[in-house]
């Protein structure tokens, strides 16, 4: 069985940020030659799930565009409880050589096609131009014209934006209307393949319940889980059972889910992308009995056995989960589908378009095994514990998790590891279970250390209601680190870091995993986001450098002087008034907290122009100051609007 | 010879026994830091700041220079391993500024504990860690019983605990060992011009005026005054010069008294200074 999850990084972010729900979002990655370069975009998060996006391919040059892209090179229709897809009719994509997304959930029930011109591969720039003009177009009604009046627009649009957007927000009528706009903003989020997988990871592990070998697709691109059913139908009740089981769970998660169940992994893995609709001889594809169907969850799709090559005749070449370049190579020649291909010979297969052709059709049609790279059951490590009598006294039940910390611990010390996430659950009869997260920044099994952490969190806890239950789960765990002890060194030196440690755990375990950071530079010219903080304890697969661009210590100080920027800077400047000489020129007196401040001497401006892709830029002139006294200040003018703000001080 | 030891021995040794006895049970050389200048460093009893301990910076006014000081020695005794705690309880705290000075944010650690009552814990925590080297904190309006437990705490671990309290906390009690004052001093190109060492010199050929006033104006000034000490004298002061280059801090060239300024003077003669900024 292989289960697609379309546009895998918006549902994650959907389901890891319901409050984007409502809002429109784009996802950019950092080109490799520079540059920030769009991957994915939704006009809503939550219709994004929706989306149907098994279209068929309108445009072979879409095929060639950058790898980084999910779905955006398939015309796309609407889909809501239809399954139509027309071969690139209908949608504005007909006669044009535009890569379209279409988006389906508003309009659906109009019938109409709205269709945005961002595409994958576009620059960020761009995307957001259009994206908000897309927006306003939607706010002002007219978007419910066909699609050729907005494919036009859309490309005058395009035009306009390009040349607007080349210097840091001048302000333009676009720029102007822009900030008007009383809709929320268009949301950015980094591309995060890192965090994708590791969700997509998780979700196989949850999968094992349908099945014991639940593997992740490989390639660049993972979107696809793959579950070895073999013989399992039976205990469902037949195969369409068990996709509609599974079809079913995944709508609970709040995911969009496209199933297939075939022979080999090929084709389900072609099927469940690229459904047959209109196209030619789909002999049978829809599953025998009912539960095939989907009825505008999901769909489920049962490939008789034996019928694989049947079954993928008549999909596109992509679907054989070829290279591009061999997939342009098949095009220029004229063969777009898998028929065309299968009935080319082996040997002109091999000569001609090299090994990897014959081996993805080999694997597609079940001549050659491929395997599942299933991820192994990871044992449970979560005990409970049942009181005889609810109980609100906090003896048994430190009690009764000391027990099951022990337990647990020497589980984990067997296999040499530690834990570095825990859950305590405390169930009552009557109210809902509260739960209890404790974070380690170092793995640990050692009981004292984790029960201190544990009683720590449970000061703060109130319980309202008897306990009757206690459940202990270890989340996450790491290796242990063993360092040798010496015998004659310093009792300082070969402690500290263990020290260290404890002392975050502590820390954090009574002020919070977000209180206790650690700072990291950013590359970035204002001052409010020059810096980030992550969090010390927690889970150690969330490490940062993984979004965050870091310059080294040295290279800040080569760039910075001791004294160029203040110790202390207020998160929101404050507003100031100030006397200046002239217009642009510096500050010569300013009031702050009912005192006239003398300025004598000022450093500067300093100007910085920055953050145009964020909703708001940022174009300030930077004075360094010292009053008459020797108070040392950090003002800025705002260029837009002349004013004045305090931003820090040099304490 | 006689067994009998003179007055002025007898007096002496029971001064030694009183100051042990003020200061506390350490008297380690080894746990000694250094504030990187000289002359700050004359000021203290034994000539250093001493681990284990708590040390006040008072700030005259916004702006004074107090923080930056109380990280240079940070930095300082963040130099020989250990962790940096900065609780930034009011979410001000900016660390590129802090690495600029030179502290190494692998081994900063940023504490932001949204209830009063977990500050002073936190701090506490921070000081009888051994693994932490200084630990720095922006007290409010704290008891007398939390600062005596904080400074137990700096005593039973190998940190510094650096307060940065604002000037009307000198009247209070001193419960560190000791406590500064820090004020900003305005610069003055005119005094510094004429002082500046090496005028006829080497720096003299490149060029006249513009070339020292740069020089001066990329140094700092910082007056600071020994208001109490457990166990010693107090009352020295000390004028200081930051290199807002290099983060070092020197002893200022002026002379210890205290400028006469005219402000009217200033103002009308002393023309609009503008540099280039960073």
């Amino acid at each position: 069985m292989c289960i697609w999850l379309p546009r895998w990084p918006l549902q994650r972010l959907a389901a890891a940020r319901p409050e984007l729900k409502d809002r429109a979002v784009l996802i950019y990655e950092a080109a490799p030659r520079g540059g920030l370069k769009v991957v994915d975009y939704s006009p809503k998060l939550a219709a994004a799930e929706e989306n149907d996006e098994c279209g068929v391919m309108n445009d072979e040059r879409s095929l060639a565009i950058s790898n980084s892209t999910t779905l955006g090179h398939e015309g796309k229709q609407n889909a809501v409880g239809s399954r139509q897809r027309a071969k690139g009719a209908g949608i504005g994509g007909c006669g044009s050589r535009e890569l379209e997304i279409a988006d389906s959930a508003h309009h659906s029930s109009f019938g109409v096609h709205r269709l945005h011109v961002i595409r994958p591969g576009m620059p960020l720039a761009e995307a957001v131009a259009l994206a908000e003009w897309e927006r306003e177009r939607e706010e002002s009604g007219s978007g419910g014209r066909g699609s050729g009046v907005g494919d036009e627009a859309a490309r005058g649009a395009r035009r306009e934006a390009s040349k607007k957007i080349g210097r840091h927000c001048r302000s333009s009528p676009l720029v102007s209307r822009l900030s008007s706009l009383p809709l929320q903003p268009l949301h950015l989020e980094l591309d995060d393949p890192v965090a994708d997988r590791l969700a997509l990871e998780d979700l196989a592990q949850w999968c094992q319940r349908f099945s014991p070998s639940v593997g992740v697709e490989s390639g660049e691109r993972r979107e696809s889980l793959l579950l070895d059913i073999t013989g399992l139908g039976r205990l469902a009740g037949g195969e369409a059972a068990l996709a509609a089981e599974v079809s079913k769970a995944f709508q609970a998660r709040g995911l969009t889910a496209h199933i297939a169940i075939a022979d080999t992994i090929g084709t389900a893995w072609a099927v469940t992308r690229f459904q047959v609709g209109v196209m030619e001889q789909g002999s049978g594809i829809r599953g025998q009995g009912s539960g095939s169907r989907g009825q505008g969850s999901g769909d489920e799709t049962i490939v008789p056995p034996g019928q694989s090559l049947a079954a993928i005749r008549g999909l596109p070449v992509e679907a054989l989960r070829l290279a591009p370049e061999a997939v342009t190579l098949l095009s220029e020649l004229g063969i777009r589908a898998i028929g065309q291909v299968a009935a080319l010979g082996r040997s002109t297969l091999a000569s001609r378009f090299g090994p990897q052709v014959l081996e993805r059709l080999d694997q597609a049609t079940g001549v050659t095994q491929e395997t599942i790279g299933a991820r192994k059951l990871l044992p449970e490590l979560e005990l409970s514990w049942d009181f005889e009598y609810p109980t609100t006294r906090r003896e048994p039940i430190e009690l009764a998790l000391e027990k099951l910390i022990a337990r647990l611990a020497r589980d984990l010390e067997e296999e040499c590891k530690g834990a570095i996430q825990i859950e305590c659950q405390f169930r009552s009869e009557t109210s809902a279970p509260l739960a209890v997260e404790v974070g380690l920044f170092r793995p640990s099994a050692v009981v004292r250390h984790l029960m201190d952490l544990i009683r720590l969190r449970l000061e703060r806890l109130r319980l309202v209601e008897p306990v009757s239950s206690v459940r202990v789960a270890i989340r996450a765990t790491g290796t242990l680190e063993f360092q040798q002890q010496q015998l004659f060194a310093s009792a300082q030196n070969c402690q500290s870091p263990r020290q260290l440690a404890a002392l975050v755990d502590r820390l954090s375990s009574r002020l919070g995993r977000e209180a206790v950071v650690r700072p990291w530079l950013l590359a970035d010219a204002q001052p409010e986001q020059a810096c980030q903080y992550t969090p010390l304890a927690g889970s150690a697969s969330q490490r940062p450098r993984q979004r965050v661009r870091q310059t080294r210590d040295n290279k800040v100080r080569n760039t910075l002087g001791a004294c160029d920027r203040p110790l202390r800077l207020w998160p929101q400047p404050v507003p100031l008034e100030v006397v200046a000489v002239a217009p642009d020129g510096p500050p010569v007196q300013f009031r702050f907290e009912s005192r006239e401040e003398r300025i004598l001497c000022t450093w500067g401006p300093e100007r910085i122009e920055t953050g145009w892709w964020r909703s708001r830029c940022v174009r300030r002139d930077y004075y360094r100051v010292e009053t008459a006294r020797g108070s040392r200040f950090w003002l800025f003018r705002r260029l837009q609007d002349g004013r004045w703000f305090l931003q820090g001080e040099f304490e | 010879m006689t067994l009998r030891k003179s007055k002025p021995e007898i007096l002496h040794a029971l001064a030694e026994r009183v100051r042990s006895l003020e200061q506390g049970h350490r008297a380690d050389p080894g746990q000694h830091i250094s504030s990187s200048c000289a002359a700050l460093d004359r000021l203290l009893p034994q000539a250093a700041f001493r681990r284990s301990s708590l040390v006040e910076f008072l700030a005259a006014g916004r702006g004074s220079g107090a923080s930056t000081l109380a990280l240079i020695l940070a930095r300082q005794a963040a130099a020989e391993g250990g962790a940096v705690v900065v609780l930034d309880h009011d979410c001000s705290f900016y660390p590129p500024a802090a690495a600029a000075l030179g502290i190494d944010l692998e081994n900063l650690m940023v504490l932001r504990p949204t209830h009063a009552r977990d500050h002073a814990w936190a701090f506490d925590q921070a000081l009888r860690c051994t693994a932490v080297a200084t630990a720095v904190c922006s007290p409010g309006k704290w008891s007398d019983a939390t600062l005596r437990r904080l400074q137990l705490a700096a005593e039973s671990g190998a940190a510094v605990g650096l307060l940065l309290r604002p000037e009307v906390a000198r009247r209070e009690p001193l419960w560190a060992d000791v406590r500064l004052l820090v004020s900003p001093l305005p610069s003055d190109v005119r005094d510094r011009v004429s002082k500046v060492p090496g005028v006829g010199t080497q720096e003299g050929r490149r060029g006249s005026a513009s070339a020292y006033e740069k020089r001066w104006l990329l140094r700092r000034r910082l007056r600071v005054e020994l208001l109490r000490m457990r166990g010693g004298a107090a009352g020295g002061v000390v004028e200081l010069e930051l290199d807002e280059t290099t983060g070092e801090l020197h002893e200022s060239l002026a002379p210890q008294t205290s400028h006469v300024h005219l402000a009217s003077a200033l103002a009308a003669a002393a023309p609009r200074r503008r540099s280039t900024g960073a």
